[in-house]
């Protein structure tokens, strides 16, 4: 099932923030693949490289305090929203096609960001062209995004799983190949 | 510049000389005030007669209940499951040279259901007022202090309102109101008409929160009063020499507060009862609504907890204030916390007052008028101020 995760609070061709009420045990997860509908029919894919909870002088405050009762811890957590999720583009969909790039334009503030179904995913990691996207993004934790991605890929293929992990690691071999630490490290990530 | 600090240097020096000799003077006091707790301790029907007497309301004098004067109760145990609502608000203040006269009242309250596990409950009821009959009562512009008592009188509207809204038959409820549950009417720059009403709809809520079995209590942060140093001050003269005192300035008891003079008591303790000393006090009276006072000490504070007389009267209802307030300063450096969330939840921040005021400017525009300015003045002062900041 689609689920909702949040709505956009900020945007740009490469990057948006999403806001969300409450953390599920699934939604949001780090490496997911979510979409938001774009200008016309357009659909931006991403993939979800944080979820932060901002802290205040307020909350340091009560951390400290032992035998807090679950009244407060909860009341804690639901002040604290939006809880902010960072969503790292890496595609988009038009007229039944899907492109490994940057969208033309960013999605708007408030447009409402999904999780994408176990077949959109397999769908959209067929091709391995968003790679590039994630790994040249040095300020981010690129390789646990791209690993942990490429592991829920695999698992939606059931046992076709295997083979496709083989096939991104060659992937990979051939795009850090002038880089072989950061490549061993990508493979560990993904070994079955 | 506009303050000049070489200017106030001097008086910032002499302030700390005076405030050293002020506390000097409570520390010499305070033994003296506290030995006479001690001695008037059971002398509960003679100070009653003190705080009835003439001097003794000149005075204000607190009128202790039937405990000893110098007791502490330690704190009762806390009903497994109790709920505690607190309601606070914030107002922006009628402004004649902002961009539109108008003036909003934002309430925020919180249901926190001790015992149930569950994330408390959080409301808020923003109120815009903009009509004529609104902004100029009795044909005036309406003052500050207006604002503010509508304010407090909304906080108590929705204390009740969120209070009986859950269940009677359920845990005990408690209603907790940031500051005095007594309304200072008369000594602020209201219109009778405003008070009288005001008061009356207070005294309502009281009503229906009796009625409806809960307990309600005001929380009184770093009180300043001396009503009970007052009483005692007056009860060790002799009744000739107490007919001509007309308050503790002139005395060497002025200094020490109700609040010092509670200082023995450890975390959690709370002092014996006492019916505040103030006239604003006969309205409630009147209404069985008579409010009493303990110090409690919050672990962190001394604060002063107001109850009207029927919560008093009920030892359940009283002991469910004193561990459920206590409780809540413990997780909260000495100050509920249920108070701490109301006041976020109500309070309306600059950027927030910024944004309304663009809503309204838009909802103008819309109606044909043209785009509404602040007043010169006040778009000068904006100028200067910002230059001297850049």
């Amino acid at each position: 099932m689609q689920l909702q995760v949040g709505r956009i609070i900020r945007s740009s061709t490469t990057r948006f923030a999403v806001g969300c009420q409450v953390l599920q045990p699934n939604v949001p997860v780090f490496g997911s693949l979510v979409k938001v509908r774009a200008l016309g029919d357009d659909e931006i894919y991403g993939l979800i490289y944080d979820v932060r909870m901002e802290d205040d002088p307020f909350v340091r405050q009560m951390a400290t305090q032992e035998d807090l009762g679950p009244e407060y811890v909860a009341d804690m957590r639901s002040r604290q929203v939006p809880i902010e999720v960072g969503v790292l583009v890496v595609g988009f969909r038009r007229a039944g096609l899907t492109y490994h790039h940057l969208p033309p334009q960013p999605p708007l503030s408030l447009d409402v960001i999904y999780t994408c179904l176990p077949d959109e995913l397999v769908a959209f990691t067929g091709r391995f062209d968003y790679f590039r996207l994630v790994l040249d993004n040095r300020d981010l934790p690129a390789d646990e995004l791209l690993a942990a991605n490429l592991r829920y890929a695999a698992e939606a293929r059931g046992d076709a799983g295997q083979p496709f992990l083989v096939e991104a690691g060659r992937e990979l071999a051939r795009l850090l190949a002038m880089d072989l630490p950061r490549l061993d490290g990508l493979l560990r990530r993904i070994r079955p | 510049m506009a303050l000049e600090f070489g200017k106030v240097v001097a008086q910032v020096e002499e302030m700390g000389q005076v405030l050293a000799a002020r506390a000097g003077r409570q520390r010499r006091a305070l033994p003296a005030a506290r030995a006479l707790l001690h001695q008037f301790a059971g002398s509960q029907a003679e100070l009653r007669e003190v705080a009835e007497s003439e001097p003794g309301k000149r005075c204000r004098c607190a009128s202790p209940d039937d405990e000893l004067l110098d007791a502490a109760f330690p704190t009762p145990s806390l009903a497994e499951c109790i709920t505690l609502v607190a309601v606070d608000g914030s107002q922006i203040y009628p402004d004649r040279h902002g961009l539109a006269f108008y003036y909003v009242i934002n309430v925020g309250g919180i249901i926190f259901r001790c015992g149930s596990g569950q994330a408390p409950a959080v409301r808020t009821q923003p109120q815009l007022y903009y009509s004529e009959e609104q902004l100029y009562p009795n044909g005036y512009p309406i003052s500050s202090d207006l604002v503010s008592a509508e304010r407090d009188l909304a906080e108590m509207r929705m204390l009740a309102e969120m209070t009986l809204s859950e269940p009677s038959g359920g845990p005990p409820r408690v209603a907790l109101a940031d500051g005095s549950l007594l309304r200072w009417l008369r000594r602020a720059a209201i219109p009778e008409p405003h008070q009288v009403r005001i008061l009356a709809a207070h005294l309502e809520c009281l009503d229906q929160l009796r009625a409806g079995g809960a307990a309600v209590a005001g929380f009184v942060s770093r009180p300043q009063s001396a009503e009970v140093v007052a009483l005692l001050y007056l009860a060790q003269l002799e009744p000739d020499v107490r007919e001509s005192v007309n308050g503790l300035a002139e005395t060497e008891y002025r200094g020490p507060t109700d609040r010092a003079l509670f200082g023995f008591l450890k975390p959690g303790e709370r002092s014996a009862l006492f019916t505040r000393g103030t006239g604003e006090n006969q309205d409630f009276r009147a209404r069985g609504h008579a409010i009493h006072s303990f110090y409690l000490n919050t672990g962190a504070d001394l604060a002063r907890v107001e109850l009207p007389e029927w919560v008093v009267r009920s030892p359940d209802r009283l002991d469910w204030v004193h561990a459920a307030v206590y409780e809540q300063c413990r997780f909260n450096n000495g100050y509920p916390y249920v108070l701490t969330r109301a006041d976020e939840t109500a309070v309306i921040l600059g950027e927030e007052r910024e944004a309304l005021e663009q809503m309204i400017v838009g909802a103008m525009i819309r109606q044909g008028l043209l785009p509404p300015e602040p007043s010169r003045k006040a778009q000068q002062k904006q100028v200067a101020r910002s230059r001297k900041r850049g």
